[in-house]
């Protein structure tokens, strides 16, 4: 894994919530494991700032995500994500090659993999509230575009990669009999690396492009439907609010679906 | 043992249109008189469209469904909206002539229209007074001149610098050797860009003033004071000139002391070195200087000549010097402009308005004329250069060169396709070489 984190606090914590289930899982006999699968497909879009926070563009993707986990008893859960994405890095420009590059070729298809988990906190009355955590690797294979209005035909390869993590809390209404609203508030990390290597002719260089997402706190609104005890869909909608370069507040928007049945 | 000194003629052919610029007189239409200097401005070139993009706008009538129909019919992806208009942008299959499918696309009778998304880009003009007689950086179709009879230029037909200038204009850390007549260092549009007094070879002092002209003329097409409000717009807004006295008050000079103006100018921290001289022979000690400049860092630029015949030294210094060619505001070669397998590059050269020593034309005349030949086109070049080097200081020589090769318009690829030994890869496109390249969906 080569995309760069920094170890940020976000990342750390991040790890540590996805993990702290296998600690957080009580021993007590006479109670068994639930297994969980399912699918989800969801996309979202970060304002992306680069190069020292001079530039900014956005990046939107798109992904299909298979989920398999536990549900220890008690309630903590654990899964690994895995799939594929569609990520679109449009906007990026690329000044260090020898012929600048305006990256404006769309979606790349990358694999994605990660985890996610949910460990409940506390029960009041009619509310659950439980800790939250998931991330996201998207691990791009390199693309070739082919660039031919010069003089002498040249060739562009880029490696687009991203993590994100988001951490927080979520409050569930469970006052109701097959649906469960539930809102959340979480920190949302986002780190990118887009290398791209230009070979024209005696003209090489490459530029390794590191981004960062813009705005860092996100909140949620969703919904839980439970048909029954075995089957259950999540629909999701996020905001990340964030200050764009000119100063300016932006919100940047996620959806998502999921459905899930335990065994 | 005899010592044999070359001496040269500088090969250009000046066209001083006086009349132009003089200045309170009454049968002269004086450029200051013009009120509307200001608003030239180059247009986006019509070619110029997002690859594999056409926008669409649906007729009356026909909604969500037929649009989808339509949209899988023609393999097309909308990515973007204008719902103030109901126009989508789409995504062609990848390869797709833009221009033909949006001419099939127009043939449906569901769509009312489809065109390319064409691009457009701010562009920075300065507001030099006599700019918008600058073809050569933007080629509106203009009056070459503004005397009645004055030809007519043919839009595009130009460099591209209001484009490139969106990207850089440069910076002062970058200086352009001229190695010339001098340059008038009292002159209005260049005192300010001076690195110095400069070097006199021919009189061996520190003062390389201009006795001729030339010199003057080449330095403010490089870098003449820009945004100024005065005077014309140099290629290089920001770059430094300095002045390197090698050519006499007749316009000749000799090979050693273009030689030891070369290697002064390396010295004194020049990465740009425009030659707008030549020899009709090689010199060793020519090769030498040229030769050590280049591998010092610096980029050479040299004018080809204007016999009609070979190209000249230094400028036929394939691996070190970059040789210009002249093209006319209508993308055509300069008849007089030298030929040969040397030729690298061409920029215009014809009718180029520009600086000339106050003292030239006479104290009621502002002190610009238009001036022809290769000499006024590799300045053009040499500010190009200083404008890589600026953007990319990390480039060598060797790959700067490369990037104004590559990126030139081939504009006489209907007679000569490809490089050749008229105009080279073609005339420059600043716009290509500086502003990013858009990538769009050209998979293989």
């Amino acid at each position: 894994m080569s995309v760069k984190l920094g170890w940020s606090p976000g990342f750390i914590l991040g790890l540590g919530l996805i993990l702290s289930p296998l600690a957080a899982a009580p021993r007590q006999d006479g109670q068994s494991f639930l297994f969980q699968a399912g699918a989800g497909i969801e996309y979202f879009s970060r304002s992306l700032a680069w190069d020292n926070d001079a530039y900014s563009s956005r990046l939107s993707a798109g992904l299909g995500l298979a989920h398999f986990g536990i549900v220890f008893p008690d309630g903590p859960s654990l899964a690994l994500l895995a799939g594929y994405g569609l990520s679109n890095w449009n906007g990026l420009v690329f000044r260090q090659l020898p012929f600048s590059i305006d990256y404006e070729a769309g979606s790349i298809g990358a694999a994605v993999f990660g985890a996610e988990t949910e460990i409940p906190i506390l029960e009041p009355g009619r509310w659950d509230i439980s800790a939250n955590g998931r991330i996201l690797f998207s691990l791009g294979p390199s693309h070739e575009w082919t660039l031919s209005e010069l003089n002498q035909p040249g060739t562009l390869d880029g490696k687009g990669r991203w993590t994100r993590v988001q951490v927080g809390p979520s409050v569930t209404y469970r006052g109701f009999e097959t649906f469960s609203p539930y809102a959340s508030v979480y920190y949302d990390g986002f780190w990118g690396t887009f290398t791209m290597t230009e070979n024209i002719g005696i003209l090489a260089g490459t530029e390794k492009k590191t981004v960062r997402g813009q705005g860092v706190i996100g909140a949620s609104l969703g919904v839980i439907i439970e048909p029954s005890s075995a089957f259950r869909l999540k629909a999701e909608g996020s905001l990340v609010p964030y200050t764009n370069l000119a100063g300016g507040l932006k919100l940047s928007a996620g959806v998502s679906l999921q459905a899930r049945i335990l065994f | 043992m005899t010592h044999r000194l070359k001496v040269f003629r500088i090969p250009v052919f000046a066209v001083m249109a006086a009349s132009f610029l003089a200045a309170g007189d009454g049968a002269a239409r004086a450029p200051l008189s013009f009120p509307s200097i200001l608003s030239a401005s180059a247009a986006a070139p019509e070619t110029a469209f997002v690859p594999g993009q056409v926008l669409i706008k649906f007729r009356p009538g026909v909604r969500g469904i037929g649009r989808m129909m339509a949209f899988a019919a023609y393999n097309l992806r909308p990515i973007r909206r204008v719902p103030g208009l109901d126009v989508y942008a789409v995504r062609l299959l990848s390869g797709a002539d833009v221009r033909k499918a949006a001419e099939e696309l127009d043939l449906d009778p569901d769509i009312l229209y489809a065109e390319p998304n064409f691009i457009c880009r701010a562009d920075s003009t300065p507001n030099d007074l006599f700019f918008k007689y600058q073809y050569a950086l933007a080629n509106t179709g203009q009056a070459i001149g503004d005397v009645p009879g004055s030809p007519q230029g043919k839009a595009e037909a130009d460099i591209k610098a209001t484009q490139a200038w969106e990207e850089t204009t440069g910076d002062d850390s970058v200086t352009i050797a001229i190695l010339d007549s001098g340059v008038d260092l009292t002159h209005p549009d260049l005192a300010a860009k001076l690195a110095g007094t400069g070097r006199d070879f021919v009189n061996s002092d520190d003062d390389a003033t201009d006795d001729y002209y030339h010199g003057t003329a080449v330095a403010g097409i490089a870098a003449a004071a820009t945004d100024n409000n005065e005077g014309i717009a140099g290629v290089a807004w920001n770059a430094k000139i300095l002045p390197v006295k090698v050519l006499d008050a007749t316009g000749a000079g000799t090979a050693d002391q273009v030689a030891n103006g070369i290697l002064w100018a390396v010295s004194q921290g020049a990465q740009v070195i425009n030659l707008s001289l030549g020899f009709d022979e090689s010199s060793q000690t020519l090769l030498s200087a040229v030769r050590y400049a280049h591998e010092q860092g610096c980029i050479i630029v040299a004018s080809v000549g204007n016999t009609g015949g070979a190209v000249q030294y230094p400028a036929a210094y394939n691996e070190y010097v970059l040789a210009v060619a002249a093209t006319d505001y209508n993308d055509e070669v300069l008849p007089t402009s030298n030929q040969g397998e040397q030729v690298d590059v061409a920029a215009p050269g014809a009718d180029i308005l520009t600086t000339v020593p106050t003292w030239f034309l006479g104290p009621s005349a502002l002190p610009y004329a238009l001036v022809s030949g290769t000499s006024m086109a590799a300045p053009h070049v040499s500010g190009l250069a200083a404008l890589l080097k600026s953007r990319k200081s990390w480039l060598t020589p060797d790959e700067i060169m490369a990037i104004i090769e590559l990126s030139a318009d081939d504009v006489n690829l209907a007679t000569l396709a490809g490089k050749d030994v008229s105009l080279g890869y073609g005339r420059i496109n600043m716009e290509k070489a500086l502003v990013p390249r858009p990538l769009g969906e050209d998979i293989p």
